[in-house]
């Protein structure tokens, strides 16, 4: 795994915790190749809980396409980081 | 004669993979664009072709003013995204009157019905939303035209995705390897052997040449199961030659008698529809009312859409009380689902993996019998 | 480009499979009497 920044750091602290909360798992470990697929729970239902929680933390939106278009939790941190410049 | 025993059909798909595989200048949204306008003049109907023409460019029209105006804020803009939003609203909801109550023999009824006008509403409202609230370019007018009524889809369907259907003007020219080519050829004839040997050999085989009545549970399990093979025959074929032209095709149908459960039905019957939804209903209601109610009504919202967008999928299918109960019911009964697969996922006893399994097989007899059920009672309206 | 087994196998098993399967078709359009419409209702 390559060395993060502080932000980049940062805003994945922040983003583990919003998982956990959402999922209602203390445990819960993510990385960037994390998907849908590796969290059970985690379906179309439940993202745009997690997006707008996401939005709710870090100050941010997102359009319906970003929604909809994510790939992986490393993307999702992607994203946040370019919407905070 | 159906469009599938037309030579002609066939001698125009070949023409158009020849032609969108060839090295040309020309991007590959027009040219196909330009190619599904002749396949449908010539194979089925030169008026048909036109109308395509004139929605393709009414749609384009209406889009191209907005970009040209900017942001869709200011006052003559909102009402050109009117215009435009609800122009084809208002054919649809007419062509699905006709189709439900009217005289289904009139000329413009025909024609929408030749191009699959249902269809051909979703892909309208897709472009209007990508367009206007994203950054995504509107496609020039021929090509739209390609995007709106793909040839190859015009049939059944499958949904494409319009974000994709743009990309292929980026990607780099490749001729079409024999490899490939065979992939595609042996699509479709799987798509072909489907339609006419399961699904019409087996119609054939249990109902003769009369029509299909669904008076008991068992006719509709058949039903559903000659559906399977009949439009999922016709999405294979579609796929196969969307592969032989290098048009993005969505895989319309996975395996849908596996499922274990009615969400997951929904992710494996009639596939590019629920991701339609999910695109252009589903996701954007459910983030704006979670915005604006707060995370904490998460659910409470989600179950609301589910309802709301089902019942929406039920009266496209038909404007009848039947279709939209029977929307209602599986989204509430989706929603369900999701209620009981989070408690569910909170007990430890539940990860067992012979209880999974229970459950799996368990899941699949309820599904299979919820969705028959669910198609028996608007089917057997449909086939009285 | 040298052709692999695989591929050959591949190209010949899709061969052998699309020819019957257009025999199948070609049998049951001769001999069904159905029309082969859309009926997805």
């Amino acid at each position: 795994m390559f060395p993060m920044r502080t932000n980049d750091k940062m805003i994945f602290e922040k983003l583990l915790t919003v998982f956990r909360e959402v999922f209602l798992d203390e445990d819960l470990q993510i990385d960037g190749s994390t998907t849908a697929q590796d969290i059970p729970g985690w379906d179309s239902f439940v993202h745009v809980t997690l997006m707008v929680k996401v939005e709710e933390t870090f100050g941010v939106q997102f359009d319906d396409d970003e929604i909809g278009g994510l790939a992986d939790v490393g993307e999702l941190q992607q994203l946040i980081a370019g919407k905070l410049g | 004669m159906d469009v599938l025993l037309n030579p002609t059909f066939w001698l125009l798909a070949t023409a158009c993979i020849i032609a969108m595989r060839a090295p040309m200048p020309w991007p590959q949204t027009t040219r196909f664009g330009v190619l599904s306008l002749v396949v449908i003049g010539v194979a089925f109907d030169w008026r048909a072709s036109l109308l395509m023409l004139a929605i393709g460019l009414a749609v384009w029209l209406g889009l191209h003013r907005i970009g040209e105006t900017g942001a869709a804020s200011s006052g003559g803009t909102s009402l050109c995204l009117l215009a435009v939003l609800f122009a084809p609203s208002g054919v649809f909801v007419l062509y699905k009157l006709v189709q439900t109550n009217g005289d289904a023999s009139g000329l413009p009824y025909m024609l929408l019905a030749t191009l699959s006008f249902s269809y051909v509403f979703l892909r309208i409202i897709e472009v209007i939303r990508v367009v206007s609230a994203s950054r995504v370019r509107l496609l020039r007018p021929l090509a739209l035209v390609g995007y709106l009524f793909p040839f190859h889809m015009l049939i059944s369907g499958p949904l494409n995705v319009y974000a994709h259907h743009l990309k292929m003007d980026d990607e780099e020219w490749k001729p079409l390897t024999l490899v490939e080519a065979a992939k595609g050829v042996w699509l479709v004839v799987t798509g072909l052997f489907l339609k006419v040997v399961l699904a019409e050999g087996g119609r054939t085989f249990i109902w003769g040449t009369e029509a299909i009545a669904v008076e008991s549970w068992t006719d509709a399990a058949m039903v559903h199961a000659y559906v399977l093979f009949d439009f999922g025959g016709y999405s294979v074929m579609a796929f196969g030659l969307g592969r032989l032209l290098g048009v993005p095709t969505p895989l319309n149908f996975r395996r849908p008698f596996l499922a274990g459960s009615v969400s997951e039905y929904w992710r494996r019957w009639h596939i590019s529809l629920g991701d339609w939804v999910r695109r252009n209903l589903f996701t954007p209601l459910q983030v704006r009312l979670v915005r604006r109610l707060g995370s904490q009504h998460a659910v409470t919202v989600g179950v609301l859409s589910l309802v709301v967008c089902f019942a929406g999928v039920g009266v496209w299918h038909r404007f009848n009380s039947r279709y939209l109960v029977w929307g209602i019911g599986i989204g509430a009964l989706m929603a369900l689902e999701k209620m009981a697969a989070s408690v569910w996922m909170r007990q430890s006893w539940s990860r067992q993996k012979s209880l999974q399994w229970a459950v799996r097989v368990v899941g699949v007899a309820y599904t299979f019998f919820v969705m028959t059920a669910g198609w028996m009672y608007v089917w057997e309206e449909s086939t009285q | 480009m040298k052709w692999q087994k695989r591929e050959w196998l591949l190209v010949c098993g899709i061969v052998v499979d699309v020819t019957l399967k257009l025999f199948l078709i070609a049998a049951l359009i001769d001999n069904s009497g159905a029309d082969f419409v859309y009926r997805g209702f």
